[in-house]
């Protein structure tokens, strides 16, 4: 089990310099540098030759590669080229505000996907089933930065309840100013984790239920309330797959969510990055969130195995 | 104010001003009616409600997709400096940001007083005014000055600052040399002469060294503690978040002690945000609301408040391009009269042009800009819209000056007219203020005639507030003046 799982972290190795490569890559084919971001048009050359130099920007792109994967391997995350700020300050900061609205809305998004799916699937066909199916569809097909507008609309300008913007205070969640912060931002960004998990768990649920060992558990005599327990649990490992998955893009930050929120998250952080061909701010992230997609879907696997003997033989 | 005209070559900052404006002022004609009601129901109003209750906050969320830097040379363009600039940090020179019915000219700043040399023009004589701190209790004297200086143009000091250097040599490229003559005054020459010099170097704000030295020598610790010597000084800065700025009691100037406690800065770069935010009350005052949210926000009884100011958004036309159309000046005529200014209904299809668009990001513009108009990065394009400052004569220098072809400089078209260039280099030259209105008039009507641009876009800069917010004057500057404004109970 523990090897299993020490192999696949070290799959993840050749992974993120896979994807410290395609940044760097993407990075070098967008037009400009960061140097023609931070300086006004009317910049003369040798300005911009000078600035480009400090900021090791004239070097070519490989040179420039390997000093950066130099510093990663040394556990260095570099200073931003904009900021001046170390990039690890910065991004720790960003990853704890999105993580502030991530795992509340995983929360809430997967419990309602389950319970919402597991209804449906149970009371199949009938009225109740098309309403939930309906709002999981809902919940995955409307854009939600969108939904994020309109529950502004509603909840801060028009009934003046919640704030629009922002994260008021700031840090963990004690105190009603804070939490009020955050219903909104973390109502919109559980809808596509509701509505997906909503919509797998009603299909494995109703696959399930129809096959034979179903029937047999009812033939012995066991509570319906047992039976879903069996049932669900025979639905959990690809559940919970989709899980890891849609945990992994929370975490990631949502670049949409965020600017109408006005989040100081890790999507806005790559969002600001891109804008400003900021490499090392916008690497270290890309690489930060590609570990944490990595480690949570070896988290996944690991538990998939810990609920389903078939997977650990 | 010890300003003393005998002592000193002034400009007549209205009138070289108005060489960029002209276009804008038909506009203005056009639109004079229009104009009048806004500023009428706007900001002149505004400074006309009963007076408000000295203290509070005033909360704005900007435009910037992040804090401005907060060493006293911001990046994120002029609303960096209208924002965590002037307010925080000052020049030699000042803008005088408190008459919304004039282009804002300049006023003496940390320098009492200027005087170029009759001899050698393109030397220039400060004194400077005494009795200045800067924010940590240090003074303010020449020493300050030329290690300002230092600071922004030599490469090899300590106290260089890469990006603010950056961005202070390519708002004032002329500036060569420095030298302290006694504490209180300071000499600086420029690469040749040029009349204009007094108008640049507002752009070079002056930080605290002490304080740069208390933050352990490094521009990255003094941005969370900076130290200028303006009306506010920044008391909390959290980055991508918000800036706090209070208000200076010990500011030099006494009659410029702002009425509010505090400012609060917020970026907000999408406008829906900002639109929601000053609609739920989180701020006060928002720039650029979202054009169709505008009747909304008058109907719902926010003020928005518009007017003029030196920001035009032309189409850079090149003529550099062999195949280019605009290398006809007819054709660049043509198209000038074509545009309906008042409605903008009109297409330049119904005056036979026939026009594809490429939309690219902002960085991608720059970078077009910043080369030849027939470099690969400017992807074949005929003309190139670019938003620009038209504050004064050095900004109509950088943009059509022939000696400023990228990548040497901003005259991204190529356009070469030897009456302008000669014009302009008269006015350079000139410390003969009739000789200078002459030469502006000449540069001017080439601008017109020889249609460099096509003049399509002048900004009215709206921003909205809430009416609890009193005393804004709605300079016509890309600057404004945070002083004046008081907060309603």
């Amino acid at each position: 089990m523990w090897r299993y799982a020490l192999r696949r972290l070290g799959y993840a190795v050749p992974i993120l310099i896979g994807v410290s490569i395609v940044v760097f890559a993407l990075i070098k084919m967008a037009p400009g540098d960061a140097a023609d971001l931070l300086i006004p048009p009317e910049t003369p050359k040798e300005v911009a030759a000078q600035i480009r130099a400090k900021l090791g920007l004239d070097k070519p792109m490989h040179v420039q590669y390997a000093v950066w994967l130099g510093r990663m391997v040394r556990g260095d995350l570099g200073i931003s080229i904009v900021t001046n700020e170390p990039v690890a300050a910065s991004l720790l900061n960003a990853l704890g505000n999105t993580l502030m609205l991530a795992v509340p809305a995983a929360v809430l998004g997967f419990a309602l996907g389950t319970i919402l799916g597991a209804l449906a699937a149970f009371n199949h066909g009938t009225i109740l089933d098309r309403v939930f199916s309906a709002a999981a569809i809902t919940g995955v097909s409307l854009p939600h930065y969108w939904v994020g507008i309109v529950l502004v609309a509603i909840f801060a300008v028009t009934l003046n309840a919640l704030p629009a913007q922002g994260m008021g205070p700031g840090g963990i969640p004690r105190t009603w100013e804070q939490v009020r912060h955050l219903i909104l931002p973390v109502f919109t960004l559980s809808l596509i984790p509701m509505g997906v998990v909503s919509r797998l768990v009603r299909a494995n649920v109703l696959e399930i239920i129809g096959q034979e060992f179903v029937g047999a558990l009812r033939a012995k005599g066991l509570l319906d309330r047992r039976v879903l327990v069996h049932v669900m649990k025979n639905a959990s490992p690809s559940v919970m797959a989709l899980m890891g998955l849609q945990l992994g893009y929370l975490l990631g930050g949502s670049i949409l969510v965020e600017t109408v929120f006005n989040w100081p998250g890790s999507g806005g952080l790559m969002n600001l990055a891109i804008f400003r061909r900021d490499v090392p701010v916008l690497s270290a992230t890309i690489l930060t969130i590609a570990a944490l997609f990595v480690l949570i879907n070896i988290a996944v696997d690991v538990l998939q195995a810990a609920v389903d003997p078939r997977i650990r033989r | 104010m010890t300003h003393s005209p005998d002592t000193l070559v002034d400009i007549p900052t209205a009138r070289r001003t108005s060489a960029l404006m002209s276009r804008s002022r038909r506009e203005r004609r056009r639109h004079g009616a229009l104009v009048a009601a806004i500023l009428v129901a706007g900001g002149l109003a505004l400074s006309h409600e009963t007076a408000a209750a000295q203290g509070g906050t005033l909360r704005v969320a900007m435009t910037a997709s992040d804090i401005p830097t907060t060493t006293g040379m911001p990046n994120n363009g002029f609303e960096g400096m209208r924002f965590l600039g002037y307010p925080i940090f000052e020049g030699l020179t000042l803008w005088d940001l408190t008459r919304s019915d004039t282009l804002a000219g300049l006023r003496p700043g940390l320098a009492e007083k200027w005087a170029q040399d009759k001899a050698d023009p393109s030397r220039w004589i400060f004194s400077l005014r005494r009795g200045v701190k800067f924010h940590d209790g240090s003074d303010f004297n020449a020493d300050a000055v030329v290690w300002n200086l230092e600071r922004f143009y030599n490469p090899q000091s300590k106290q260089f600052e890469t990006q603010g250097g950056a961005i202070s040599r390519a708002r004032n490229p002329w500036l060569k040399a420095w030298r302290k003559i006694d504490d209180f005054t300071v000499e600086i020459s420029t690469n040749r002469p040029v009349s204009y010099f007094p108008y640049v170097i507002t752009y070079t704000l002056i930080a605290s060294p002490t304080q740069f030295e208390k933050t352990g020598a490094s521009w990255a610790e003094f941005a969370k503690a900076p130290a200028g010597t303006g009306p506010f000084k920044i008391t909390e800065v959290k980055p991508r978040v918000s800036v706090e700025l209070s208000k200076n009691a010990a500011y030099w100037d006494k009659n410029k002690i702002p009425k509010i406690d505090k400012m609060l800065l917020t970026p907000m770069p999408e406008p829906t945000t900002r639109l929601a935010a000053l609609r739920s009350g989180q701020v006060d005052w928002i720039e650029v609301p979202p054009p169709d949210a505008v009747p909304s926000l008058k109907q719902a009884g926010f003020e928005v408040v518009t007017g003029v100011y030196p920001h035009v958004w032309p189409w850079v036309l090149n003529v550099d391009k062999p195949d280019s159309p605009w290398r006809d000046v007819r054709v660049r005529q043509a198209a000038n009269y074509c545009v309906d200014r008042e409605g903008l209904q009109q297409t330049m299809k119904q005056c036979g042009f026939d026009i594809n668009f490429e939309v690219v990001e902002w960085g991608a513009m720059l970078v077009a800009f910043r080369n030849p108009p027939t470099a690969q990065q400017s992807l074949g394009s005929d003309a190139l819209n670019i938003s620009l400052v038209s504050s004064d004569i050095s900004r109509m220098a950088s943009w059509f000056l022939s000696s400023n072809f990228p990548p040497n400089g901003a005259n991204w078209g190529h356009w070469k007219n030897e009456v302008f260039d000669g014009a302009l280099l008269r006015i350079e030259r000139s410390t003969d203020l009739k000789e200078i209105e002459e030469q502006t008039r000449r540069a001017h009507e080439q601008l017109v005639d020889d249609a460099p641009w096509l003049w399509i876009v002048h900004d009215g800069n709206p921003r909205a507030m809430t009416k609890k917010v009193k005393g804004f004057a709605n300079a016509q500057s890309w600057f404004q003046d945070f002083t004046l404004i008081e907060i309603a109970k």
